[in-house]
C-alpha cells in the first residue's frame, strides 16, 4: 500500500485556488521573515511571539537546488530549496513532470490531489517549473 | 569578550587511544571505552590515579554513561560528565577536558568517545515544527542538495565529488582502526545507484560503534610526571559556535564552518597555509569541498579541481582526512571528534606509518553536528 504524506494546513491555504500562499511571518521588531511559521521567537533577534506576525507569501521563487530521492520508505520523489521572492529559502516537494530542472528555474506553488490518512483526498503543497 | 584558550595555561595532549570503529556487535560500550581509555594511558606513560577529571562524548548510548565504563579503571572519585553535542559530541568533550587544564581546574583531564549505532531521540523532530518536507528531508537529501547547488554554480561534476570518497577511503585502508579498510575505485564509488541526487553509499559515512580518549596535560603535569615533551602536541585553540541567521539563500553550513574556523585560526595566531593536515566533518563526499572552500583552505570553486591534482592527499600540498575521515574510518558519533584528535597528533608526532604526511607540524580538527554546532582545533607540534 502506498504511504502519502498528510496535508499541513497550517502551512498554507489548499483551498482549491489557483495560486496557493504561504503561511510565513515576519518579525515586527527587526523585519526578519521565515517560513515554516513558528511562534516561539525571533531566530534573528529574539523578539517575543507576538511580534511574530503572520504574513502571507506568494507560492513563486526560483529553484536553489533539487535532487530525485531514490533510497526512502516514500520514494521515488523530488525535493528542492526555493528561494521565494518574499525572501525565505524553503525547501519543498517537487513535481518534475519528467523534466531536469536546475538552479534558476523560476518555481511556482501547486496543489495536488493526494490521499490522506483516512483515505479521504487531501491537498498536498508541491512546487513546478512555472512555465509548466 | 572572553579569553581565547591560548590566554590561558597552555594545554598539551600527551596519549591517545582508539577502539577499532566497526559495525555495531556484541562489544559492549564498555569494553570499547576501557581499550581506548587503557590505549590512551599506555600512550602517555600514566596511570589512571593521576588523571583528574573526565568528560565522555556519547550521543546514543542513555545517560550515566562515563562511571559505568570508568569505574573499571579504579575508582578514583574524580569529576565525570557526559557531553552531548550531536555529531560534534566527542570535539565538545575534547574542549571541555582542554578548558579544565587551561584554567587550572585540572592538570590532566581524558576526554573519552564511545557510542554504539543505536537510533536517537532527535530534539528537532519534537520542537512541534511542520515544515513542507516532513521525514522526506533525511541527512544525505541536505547534502545532496547542497552538492546539486555547488555543482551547477562552479561546474563541478559529479566525478569530481566522487574523488573525495576515492581519495578518503585510500586513506582508510591504510588505517587499522577505520570502518572501512578497503581501497574504492571511481567506479566503485559511482557503480551503485545514488541515494539521493549524485551521493552513493560509499559517498555517505558509515554509522557504527568504536571509541577514541585523548589525555591532556599541563605544562605542570608533564614536568612533575617526566612526560615525554617531543611527543606531546600543544592545543594552540579551541573554538565551539552555533549557527546564527545567514541572509537569504546562503549556504548555512558552510557559513559556521566558516565563521568557526576564521576564529579559531585567529586565535591559534596561524593561517590557513599553515595548516599541514586537516581531518574534516566529511559525513558526505560533497561536505569535504564546501568546508575546505569555507575554511579558506582555497577559493571558492577551486577545491575539486585541486582534490583532482592530489593537493589533499597524504605527501600533498595539504593532507585532509588522512585518517580516512568520517567517510571511511567512520563516524560513531561520540568518538568521532576524539578519534580527529588522535590521528592529527599521531601525524604530528610522525607516529602515523603509511598514512604519514610528510613533514606535519601543524593540524586542525573541524566537526559539525546538527543543529546546528561546529567545533574546531588547531593544534601544533612540540617544538
Amino acid at each position: 500500500m502506498t504511504r502519502r504524506v498528510p496535508v499541513e494546513p497550517t502551512l498554507y491555504d489548499a483551498d482549491g485556488s489557483a495560486a496557493p500562499v504561504l503561511h510565513g511571518r515576519r518579525c515586527a521588531s527587526c523585519g526578519h521573515a521565515f517560513f515554516p511559521p513558528q511562534g516561539y521567537g525571533c531566530e534573528a533577534c529574539g523578539a517575543l511571539p507576538e511580534l511574530l506576525a503572520p504574513e502571507e507569501m506568494p507560492g513563486a521563487g526560483t529553484l536553489v537546488a533539487s535532487v530525485d530521492v531514490r533510497s526512502h520508505p516514500l520514494a521515488p520523489f523530488t525535493v528542492g530549496i526555493i528561494a521565494l521572492d518574499a525572501g525565505p529559502a524553503i525547501r519543498a516537494v517537487i513535481e518534475t513532470q519528467g523534466a531536469t530542472l536546475t538552479p534558476g528555474t523560476r518555481m511556482r506553488a501547486t496543489l495536488v490531489a493526494t490521499d490522506g490518512r483516512d483515505g479521504s483526498e487531501v491537498s498536498e503543497l508541491r512546487f513546478v517549473a512555472a512555465d509548466s | 569578550m572572553g579569553a581565547a584558550l591560548r590566554d590561558l595555561r597552555p594545554v598539551h595532549v600527551v596519549g591517545v587511544g582508539l577502539h577499532r570503529y566497526q559495525r555495531g556487535s556484541d562489544t559492549t560500550f564498555v569494553t570499547l571505552g576501557l581499550t581506548a581509555v587503557r590505549g590512551a594511558l599506555t600512550d602517555a606513560g600514566l596511570d589512571w590515579p593521576e588523571v583528574e577529571a573526565a568528560y565522555t562524548g556519547t550521543a546514543l548510548l542513555g545517560f550515566a554513561v562515563g562511571r559505568t565504563m570508568l569505574r573499571y579503571l579504579g575508582a578514583t572519585g574524580i569529576p565525570m560528565v557526559q557531553v552531548e553535542n550531536a555529531s560534534a559530541s566527542g570535539s565538545t568533550a575534547f574542549r571541555m577536558a582542554c578548558l579544565d587544564v587551561a584554567t587550572g581546574i585540572s592538570d590532566i583531564a581524558v576526554a573519552i568517545g564511545v557510542d554504539k549505532p543505536e537510533m536517537p531521540r532527535l530534539a528537532p523532530a519534537r520542537a512541534g515544527l511542520r515544515d513542507l518536507v516532513g521525514s522526506r528531508m533525511l541527512p544525505v537529501t541536505h547534502f545532496a542538495l547542497l552538492a546539486d547547488e555547488y555543482m551547477h554554480r562552479y561546474g563541478v561534476t559529479p566525478e569530481q565529488v566522487a574523488l573525495v570518497a576515492v581519495k578518503n577511503h585510500r586513506n582508510g585502508a591504510r588505517n587499522p582502526f577505520a570502518h572501512r579498510q578497503k581501497e574504492r575505485t571511481l567506479d566503485d564509488v559511482l557503480g551503485e545507484d545514488p541515494l539521493a541526487g549524485v551521493l552513493t553509499r560509499l559517498q555517505c559515512c558509515p554509522i557504527g560503534e568504536g571509541a577514541a580518549a585523548v589525555i591532556v596535560a599541563s605544562d605542570s603535569a608533564v614536568e612533575r610526571l617526566g612526560l615525554n615533551r617531543s611527543r606531546s602536541v600543544q592545543v594552540l585553540s579551541s573554538v565551539l559556535a552555533s549557527e546564527r541567521v545567514y541572509p537569504g539563500a546562503a549556504n548555512w553550513d558552510a557559513e559556521l564552518t566558516r565563521e568557526t574556523t576564521a576564529c579559531a585560526l585567529a586565535e591559534a595566531g596561524i593561517g590557513t597555509a599553515d595548516l599541514d593536515v586537516i581531518e574534516v566533518h566529511d559525513a558526505f563526499s560533497i561536505e569535504e569541498l564546501i568546508y575546505l572552500e569555507a575554511m579558506g583552505v582555497c577559493g571558492q570553486g577551486e577545491a575539486a579541481a585541486l582534490l583532482t591534482d592530489g593537493a589533499w592527499d597524504i605527501g600533498g600540498r595539504c593532507a585532509v582526512s588522512p585518517s580516512g575521515g568520517l567517510l571511511s574510518m567512520g563516524h560513531p558519533i561520540g568518538p568521532t571528534g576524539v578519534g580527529q584528535v588522535v590521528e592529527i597528533t599521531r601525524q604530528l608526532r610522525g607516529e602515523a606509518g603509511d598514512r604519514q604526511h610528510p613533514g606535519a607540524r601543524t593540524g586542525l580538527a573541524h566537526m559539525v553536528g546538527v543543529g546546528a554546532v561546529c567545533a574546531v582545533h588547531v593544534l601544533r607540534t612540540a617544538e
